[in-house]
């Protein structure tokens, strides 16, 4: 980034900025898998860096089990729409983070009982901490209008199947 | 027939008074949340956090989240 900018002071080069921080709408697979993707590579917090190399706590590192994902990342409402008496429950684990994206495992408690009715569920998806999603090129975060994201979640498969064998 | 496609084009672009202005386009999360007609009352569910599951303590993640935020 510095050597870009010094090089576009010099004339060397014309400096184009990068697009403005968008995620992709989160992917949800049928074993409770949600996939994000960013639009261009985005700097990785350090405390998760430090975290997924194995560093505690006391070396600035979280692993990544230990991170509240509904508290301090992205906050995740489940919509039930098929409106059976069943008791959703589910839990979030946050599974890796990189400059390209990231991926967040929904434990469902029953997963049979996910969009069970006429209408599929859906989650809603609210980034929490614009500053964790910062363009690693131009420093700016996510704006407000890219941050909130729903999807229709897919009917999942029983706890230790396969999607593949399910798919096919 | 020149003509004729001007004028077509002129009626698209002028707008009737009379018309009730165009509802503007419905956002992903209000389309998740939309309740149809004749269909069961939809349910908001948050996430729970599993017994013994440690997290990291909110003072401390604070702290970091600044931290970062100090960095960028």
């Amino acid at each position: 980034m510095a050597k870009k900018l010094k090089e576009a002071k010099e004339g060397k080069i014309k400096y184009v900025p990068p697009p403005p921080v968008k995620v992709s709408a989160p992917t949800i697979t049928r074993d409770g898998k949600i996939g994000i993707k960013f639009n261009q590579p985005l700097q990785v917090p350090d405390f998760i860096k430090k975290g997924q190399s194995g560093r505690l706590l006391a070396e600035g590192g979280i692993p990544l089990s230990e991170i509240n994902v509904q508290r301090d990342i992205i906050e995740f409402i489940f919509i039930q729409k098929s409106g059976l008496d069943d008791k959703i429950e589910y839990s979030l684990d946050l599974d890796h983070w990189t400059e390209e994206g990231m991926g967040v495992k929904i434990n469902f408690k029953n997963p049979l009982l996910i969009s069970k009715g006429k209408n599929n569920d859906a989650m809603v998806s609210v980034i929490k901490n614009k500053n964790l999603f910062v363009s690693k090129e131009s420093g700016e975060p996510i704006s407000s209008k890219h941050s909130t994201f729903a999807n229709p979640v897919p009917r999942q498969v029983p706890h230790s199947t396969s999607i593949e064998v399910v798919d096919e | 027939m020149l003509s004729k496609v001007e004028n077509a084009e002129d009626d698209d672009v002028a707008a009737d008074p009379d018309q009730p202005k165009e509802k503007p386009a419905e956002s992903p999360v209000e389309s998740a949340l939309k309740q149809e007609k004749n269909e069961p009352e939809v349910k908001v569910v948050g996430p729970t956090i599993p017994p013994g599951k440690v997290l990291v303590d909110n003072k401390v993640m604070e702290s970091l989240l600044k931290e970062n935020e100090a960095r960028a």
